[in-house]
């Protein structure tokens, strides 16, 4: 399906029909669907914010892949998939990698992007020893590897709903109240806890919602590209604001609408999962604050630049050198 | 009269609106040990970073022997600021000085007893050669310094640039390095160093350079300390330097 | 209790066409995990390898054939242009080096997986086969892809030993000294990208990562100088296939995951008993040093040793 295919009329009204179809909500998955894809967006832009200026974007992805033998173990278990289990294996399976990730850090000749490439590698190894067990063993097989790996969203069940939606209130409720120490841990380490903010807590409070959102946003976004949902948005948003209400004002926003237009994309292309969607929206949004943000954007860059070169030329013009220009003898 | 090795003109380094270098020129002879003294942020070491290649300058030229671009970047000896070194990375202080034998044997050149002598020779200098097999993570500040000298040593230049290397380092190091310096001035180097201690730069510099983002003077030191110039680089931290000038300009070069 | 060692290798030639590849795989990504390591770029592995499956698409797409060296040459090539973007929106662009690892390779990855599914409608490609490998079923195809990289990529290595280890130390030096900076590291960033493709069909994509990352850092616990730590890797990796196979066929479990889980134990072992730096043996150091029975000297400290007092001349 090439993009001159496209452009024949009897596809465009395709996609019109389809989108007037998802957004009537005709189906209550389609419903569901959509509420999911905005709530992940959103939550994962807020949580990924503070990852990104904290620079431990990666731990996100570290967190993605680490939740594979949670769910795994999870599911041996508890026998089936529903919702609460999984969810809790997950968690757990997650937060115990962040821990692991710190522990590394802390030992000998470390490094801490080395740490977390073995934490997801090895957990996600784990998983995959787990899983291929399952397979071999467990009467009720496990749901496409596909859905887990790629997300879709149109498949998640109520109770995933439910609990995305506590998790989104729940989170984006301690964010808002919470938001000056967050804030100035992020950007001032070192004075905030010469003014007592608990900076080590809160940044084990920080994994724990990674962990959260990560387990609740698998279902939509898929294990291998959470990470993304997380990124994006926030590295996004510093283009255009530099305070954080902003930033994370902004975060949330494109996060949430790169949600709903990749759960649209995903229903109107067949066989586009919502996960890849998803991220390419948000990509795009990305490169349109890195091209025309007006902070640090690459257009904004390249007239600052201009403007620079040209009081420079017309300085070293201007001035009579001020500077008492000596040229040393040679030798001694 | 001998042949300028380092001619600069206009050098203008800037960050944002403020130039931090700005038209700076000058020109350097062979058997000069120069020290270049400057409050912080006077872009000291960003005009030898300049010089180098680490950063692009945004106005002015650089001549080295003759010659400009990356030619001529490669006849400069360059001792950076201790700092940016990995020092878990598995290197034993003989690896870091036989890497500045690198640049003559290429890549796939042997080692032969010429090069193996050039860096004992190195070692000895610095008196480093009981450390050779020592991991460098092991050493300390001032030690890991003189490695770093050996190393440009071993490059055997005739020009040295060197960013602070007299920073966090015990007073035996300093006097040893001193040394070494003068013995490359014998030699015919020209050598070029980013000093930080006023006080010292009369007894170790022939020439000095006196920067704030702009060349004030360059010359002896007597000739360079005087009120006026002092108070060009310094400001309004006269009176500090009131009795540090005076002290300075009678200590001679 | 012999047998149980013996017995897989009778069982029939996928064993040993296993254990073959699986090791094939491992020297490589061992050797350029080093430098990789080293540079703190693991993440770019991470990175490297998940952008390896659109290049796979992408030669497919271009080229319509599924040989194995198309697609590496496909791989090789959005590899470096990843890199290339990555480099890009950190230097220029002002984005955070680990944000724009981030950044790139989803959208990569993303493209990819779509253009995978919308556009790759017959061919041979398997997203779960690309992602976790096969190596018990490994064709004939990959393995002489193996076999090819594999030397290869040890003679590089090899042959440009001095620039590697030059430019991951010092950058500024290497510079100075001439050596083409950016050629050798878009160098390793296509042979690492070569490697992963090579290596899909016996370990997967995503757990390429682990037999880059892990053995590096156990070696790096083990080792001061970098000769031993190459060879000291490269011998992490082999263990690991190796055990790794045994416990796959003895167990009935993935092969790849049970490769990576192996790798992860040795590196936890080099963690807490490795003979100088492990965290155990430095703790058991630390307690019998705080015991009064031992004589007072005036020698400085130094990692857990005492030193006498160098001369300083």
């Amino acid at each position: 399906m090439g993009a001159a295919s496209l452009m024949t009329a009897l596809e465009v009204a395709e996609i019109g029909a389809r989108t007037v179809e998802f957004f009537s909500f005709k189906y209550a998955f389609v419903a569901r669907a959509l509420a999911a894809s905005i709530m992940v967006g959103g939550l994962c832009g807020a949580v990924g914010t503070f990852l990104v200026l904290r620079r431990l974007s990666l731990m996100g992805d570290a967190a993605g892949h680490s939740t594979l033998p949670g769910i795994c173990v999870a599911f041996l278990l508890a026998g089936s998939v529903s919702t609460l289990p999984i969810m809790a294996g997950a968690l757990v399976s997650a937060l115990l990698a962040a821990i692991v990730v710190g522990v590394i850090s802390r030992g000998p000749r470390s490094r801490s992007d080395a740490a977390i490439g073995i934490v997801l590698s090895v957990f996600f190894g784990i998983g995959i020893v787990l899983l291929s067990h399952i397979q071999r063993v467990a009467t009720t097989s496990y749901a496409g590897l596909d859905a887990m790996l790629l997300g879709n969203v149109a498949g998640i069940s109520p109770e995933q709903l439910t609990a995305l939606a506590v998790v989104t209130v729940v989170l984006g409720g301690a964010t808002l109240l919470f938001l000056r120490p967050l804030s100035i841990s992020t950007f001032d380490p070192s004075f905030a806890a010469s003014v007592g903010i608990p900076v080590r807590a809160i940044h084990y409070a920080l994994l724990g919602a990674l962990s959260l959102s990560v387990v609740v946003s698998v279902q939509a976004v898929g294990v291998v590209l959470v990470s993304a949902m997380l990124i994006i948005p926030g590295a996004s948003a510093v283009y255009w604001f530099k305070r954080m209400p902003g930033v994370l004002g902004t975060a949330v926003g494109l996060g949430a609408l790169s949600g709903a237009l990749g759960a649209w994309v995903s229903y109107i292309f067949e066989g586009v999962s919502t996960g890849p969607a998803m991220v390419l929206v948000a990509t795009t949004f990305f490169l349109c604050s890195l091209g025309f943000g007006p902070r640090g954007g690459l257009l904004w860059r390249a007239v600052r630049r201009r403007e620079r070169q040209r009081a420079l030329v017309a300085r070293a013009d201007a001035s009579t050198s001020a500077s008492a220009y000596v040229e040393a003898g040679g030798g001694l | 009269m001998s042949e300028a090795v380092l001619k600069v003109s206009g050098l203008t380094i800037a960050y944002d609106r403020e130039p931090v270098v700005e038209d700076f020129s000058f020109t350097t002879y062979p058997g000069q040990l120069i020290g270049i003294v400057g409050p912080n942020g006077a872009g000291k070491s960003t005009m030898i970073k300049a010089l180098v290649g680490s950063l692009e300058a945004d106005l002015g030229d650089v001549w080295v022997k003759g010659v400009q671009g990356k030619k001529a970047r490669k006849l400069l000896t360059y001792v950076p600021q201790r700092g940016s070194v990995d020092w878990d990375f598995p290197v034993t202080v003989y690896d870091v000085v036989k890497q500045g034998r690198y640049g003559k044997l290429g890549l796939l050149g042997r080692m032969t007893k010429k090069d193996r002598e050039i860096i004992d020779d190195a070692l000895a200098k610095v008196a480093m050669q009981d450390f050779a097999g020592r991991q460098i993570g092991e050493l300390s500040g001032g030690q890991q310094q003189r490695v770093f000298l050996a190393r440009a040593l071993a490059q055997q230049g005739d020009i040295y640039l060197l960013d602070e290397p007299f920073t966090g380092v015990d007073a035996k190091t300093e006097a040893a390095i001193v040394e070494v310096l003068r013995e490359l001035r014998e030699q015919g180097a020209c050598v070029m160093v980013v000093h930080h201690d006023l006080s010292t730069v009369g007894e170790y510099f022939d020439t000095v350079m006196l920067m704030n983002k702009r060349l004030i003077a360059m010359g002896s030191t007597a000739e360079v300390f005087n009120k006026e110039n002092l108070r060009n680089a310094y400001g309004g931290k006269l009176a500090i330097f009131d009795a540090d000038a005076m002290a300075v300009a009678g200590q001679g070069g | 209790m012999w047998e149980l060692f013996v017995e897989p290798w009778t069982m029939g030639a996928w064993m040993w066409r296993g254990t073959l590849a699986a090791t094939l795989a491992a020297i490589p990504c061992a050797l350029l995990g080093v430098f990789l390591y080293l540079r703190r770029m693991s993440l770019i592995a991470d990175a490297l390898t998940h952008v390896a499956l659109p290049g796979i698409v992408a030669a497919f797409l271009l080229s319509g054939s599924v040989e194995p060296f198309t697609m590496l040459v496909g791989a090789a090539i959005v590899g470096v242009l990843a890199s290339g973007a990555i480099e890009a929106l950190a230097d220029k662009g002002g984005v955070r080096s680990d944000a724009a690892i981030g950044i790139v390779f989803t959208a990569f990855f993303s493209i990819g997986v779509i253009a995978l599914s919308v556009g790759v409608h017959d061919a041979h490609i398997d997203t779960a086969c690309v992602l976790f490998g096969d190596v018990l079923g490994i064709s004939n195809d990959s393995l002489i892809l193996l076999g090819i990289t594999a030397p290869v990529v040890c003679a590089l290595v090899a042959l440009f030993y001095r620039w590697l280890a030059l430019v991951s130390f010092d950058k500024g030096l290497a510079a100075n000294l001439g050596v083409p900076v950016a050629l050798v590291h878009y160098g390793l960033m296509g042979a690492v990208s070569v490697t992963s493709v090579a290596s899909f069909e016996a370990i997967g994509a995503i757990l390429a990562i682990a037999m880059i990352v892990v053995p590096a850092a156990t070696a790096h616990i083990l080792c001061d100088r970098l000769p031993w730590m190459l060879v000291v890797a490269c011998l992490h990796g082999v263990v690991s296939a190796v055990a790794g196979m045994y416990i796959a066929v003895w167990a009935d479990v993935s092969a790849a995951g049970s490769i990576v889980c192996v790798g992860g134990a040795l590196y936890g072992l080099a963690f807490l008993i490795a003979p100088r730096h492990g965290v155990l043996v430095r703790w058991w150091r630390k307690r019998s040093m705080d015991r009064p029975a031992l004589p007072a000297t005036s020698a400085p400290v130094v990692k857990g040793r005492i030193e006498p007092q160098p001369e300083v001349s």
